[in-house]
């Protein structure tokens, strides 16, 4: 019983999208009551927010109260948590407030330093790792130079004493042009093809419940 | 120590060094502007026949590096060429509208500061809009209907109904342009559901270089009119709009990061050519570890006091902002800090990004969603005031329904909500993957009197056949013929998503270390 009512949950609103696009542009289109069904949900996915605040509070209020490893690291947390929402209530996020303060200087340069670390990664990965070991690997190693050298100005410059000769189309920018919008854009469009016709046939699975993730764990927990 | 064997400490202090170069040397070369920019370029002069442009920027702190120059190129273009914007961010994280409202803000004045008599007033000429929380698919939908249910207030807090701009903002009807500068792939999003609905829409998208690899067949099927390829497209971009501009040292180091990396896999071949025949040690790559805290917190704070001392003596103190740069430069230090191993400086920052995120997100989602679309009229309806509506009361029993998960005996009731949002996906996807999909294989089949139509072709359906396993596993000489070349075409797919990886990658790095060095730089 409990699976059957979570599979309606997931099947009408499924449906009423589904109709919604079908019927759209057409004399019983009701994209106006599915706007409002839109707006909706957003507000009834803000409720989630809770969810996503006591998980956290729980796993670090925890480990404070049984001093496991990294319970200082908890404190920290729970000292910027109560700091940004007490600059949150000072003052709006335009221009010139203390939240505003903390977005640019302490909230971007953390997140984006993170991300960052990407690049010296993704260096001493392709030095340790991209190695000429068959002609596939080859294949790869060179379209990524040309590439690369193609898309920077030096690339450019380099080659750009072939502009007026009949040899122009062999310029780093043409061959990287070449590569990236035809070369790589027949093989992507496979994949692309590809990738909606899996994403067609998952949307329809959702909707049909056979999808057991969601529904089984209905059937198997509660009373 | 072997030519491939090189520790990676070197090789990242090495690109850190590489990287600092051209912004201290200045250098220029002629840029090649590549035809998706210049599509890119020309839509935006074609927004031009009294409609508005939607400009959605989806994209935050971890991506500026390619697409807070995008941004501002974009932004300039729409100020230069007078056309009138509504900017909206669809996302979940409140930081993305506050970081393109002080950008815009800040290039209005710039422009105002270059060409006198220039206004671009708030309200008339452009809005903010503010974020959107909530599933993508969702928000575009509603907001493709009715951009006033949505949007019903602006970034400000004021209602949408007072700006003059929103007189000629209704539906989607009413946009001409959508540009979507975002991290991701949100063009698609709006392809599938906004542009199904609405033709003649033209969307461009700005985006990341790693992204975009997989965006050019939808330029090549027309549904995608433009497109700004990472910090290459952004230099471009830039390059079309003042040909005169100065330097852009960031595209200067990631030329020179490049031409280090392509070193790096150079000498790595060597060396793995040279050791090919001989027995090799085990080559593994040495492990994160909790090592040197000892020498990682005193010289990560070193640095740190170096910058601090450097500005101070060059600028001397300049208010918040400069305390801001230094407060901004230990951080960026401190993760730093991690690529010589975990040390207790790194997770404590760690931990602060947490926290600053579960209070933002709390902060605005109940500011920006909770407030004024449930809290407010819910009151307003049981006041009797126009505008209410008590029936929204009833929202809270889903809305409460999330919180079963923490019951054993009734989470089944938590799985009835979060069925309802996986349907309400599955529904609106299906949708958008056919008016996605379709065009992309009609398109395929291009005329064939041209020989490179016949080239694509074959490339996209022997790499298609792949996948179709129904033709077993390539059995006889064609079959296996056609695996052998389908993997060589996809190599060169990859190769070339490859390249844009690391362009992406670097970006990001090369925005921190202009970070670093702005205080000195004044």
């Amino acid at each position: 019983m409990k699976r059957w009512i979570v599979w309606i949950s997931v099947f009408i609103p499924g449906l009423f999208y589904l109709l919604e696009f079908m019927f759209s542009g057409t004399p019983i289109s009701f994209e106006g009551l599915a706007a409002s069904v839109g707006n909706l949900a957003i507000v009834i996915g803000a409720f989630a927010v809770g969810v996503g605040i006591i998980n956290i509070f729980s796993v670090h209020g925890r480990r404070i109260s049984r001093r496991e490893k990294g319970w200082f690291n908890s404190i920290v947390m729970f000292a910027t948590f109560a700091l940004v929402l007490g600059l949150s209530m000072i003052g709006e996020i335009t221009g010139g407030n203390p939240l505003q303060f903390y977005i640019t200087y302490v909230a971007m340069p953390l997140v984006a330093t993170v991300m960052s670390l990407l690049g010296f990664y993704i260096t001493y990965a392709a030095y340790r790792a991209f190695k000429f070991t068959s002609t596939e690997a080859g294949v790869m190693m060179l379209v990524a130079l040309i590439c690369m050298l193609g898309h920077d100005p030096l690339g450019n410059a380099l080659t750009s004493f072939l502009e007026r000769t009949s040899f122009h189309f062999l310029r780093f920018p043409i061959l990287a042009q070449f590569m990236m919008n035809f070369m790589n854009g027949a093989v992507f469009r496979a994949l692309e093809i590809g990738i909606g016709i899996s994403a067609i046939a998952m949307s329809i699975r959702v909707l049909l419940g056979l999808e057991k993730g969601l529904t089984e764990g209905a059937r198997d927990e509660g009373p | 120590m072997r030519a491939h064997e090189i520790d990676r400490r070197a090789v990242y202090l090495a690109l850190f060094i590489v990287l600092i170069i051209p912004f201290l040397v200045r250098w220029r070369f002629p840029v090649y502007v590549s035809p998706e920019t210049r599509a890119f370029y020309e839509a935006v002069e074609r927004a031009d026949d009294g409609k508005i442009v939607l400009l959605m920027s989806n994209w935050g702190p971890g991506t500026q590096g390619e697409n807070d120059p995008q941004y501002r190129a974009i932004v300039k273009h729409l100020l230069r060429s007078r056309k009138r914007f509504a900017l909206i961010s669809l996302t979940d994280d409140p930081i993305p509208i506050a970081i393109a409202d002080k950008i815009t803000r800040d290039l209005i004045e710039e422009e105002r500061k270059r060409s006198s008599g220039f206004k671009w007033r708030y309200g008339v000429e452009w809005i903010n809009l503010g974020y959107k929380p909530g599933p993508l698919g969702t928000t575009l939908q509603a907001l493709s209907a009715d951009i006033w249910k949505v949007a019903t207030r602006d970034y400000t807090g004021k209602e949408i109904s007072s700006f003059e701009i929103m007189k000629g903002l209704r539906t989607m009807a009413d946009v001409r342009l959508f540009i979507t500068c975002v991290a991701g792939r949100e063009a698609l999003d709006v392809i599938g559901i906004v542009k199904s609905r609405y033709r003649e829409l033209e969307v461009v998208t700005a985006t990341m270089s790693i992204v975009a690899t997989s965006l050019y067949p939808y330029l090549d099927s027309g549904q995608l009119s433009g497109m700004l390829d990472g910090l290459r497209g952004a230099n471009e971009y830039e390059s079309m709009l003042d040909p005169n501009s100065p330097p852009s040292p960031r595209v200067n180091a990631l030329t020179l990061g490049h031409l280090f990396l392509i070193s790096l896999v150079i000498l790595g071949n060597i060396g793995y050519m040279r050791a090919k025949g001989r027995p090799s040690p085990r080559v593994s790559i040495p492990p994160v570890r909790m090592a040197g805290e000892r020498y990682i917190i005193p010289t990560a704070m070193g640095m740190f006091l170096l910058l601090f001392l450097l500005d101070a003596s060059l600028n001397g103190w300049r208010g918040w902002e400069r305390m801001g740069m230094w407060i901004g430069a230990f951080f960026t230090i401190s993760v730093f800090s991690f690529l010589f191993g975990d040390n207790v400086l790194y997770k404590a920052v760690e931990h602060v990004i947490i926290g600053g995120a579960a209070a933002l997100g709390l902060y605005f989602s109940v500011k920006q969603v909770l407030l004024p679309k449930w809290w407010i009229p819910m009151i307003k309806g049981f006041a009797g005031e126009e505008g209410g509506n008590w029936l929204l009361v009833f929202a809270l029993i889903p809305g409460a329904m999330w919180y079963f998960t923490y019951s054993r005996r009734y989470r089944w009731m938590s799985k009835i909500i979060a069925g309802a949002f996986m349907g309400m996906g599955a529904g609106i996807s299906l949708g958008a993957m056919i008016s996605l999909v379709i065009p992309l294989v009609v398109g395929t089949f291009k005329p064939l009197s041209n020989p490179l139509n016949l080239i694509y072709v074959s490339v996209t359906c022997v790499v298609l056949s792949y996948f179709v396993f129904t033709f077993g596993e390539g059995k006889g000489r064609v079959g296996k013929g056609s695996r052998y070349m389908a993997r060589i075409f996809m190599m060169i797919g990859f190769g070339a998503l490859f390249g844009n990886t690391v362009a992406t990658r670097l970006s990001w790095l090369i925005d921190r270390i202009a970070f670093l060095l702005r205080p000195l730089s004044g």
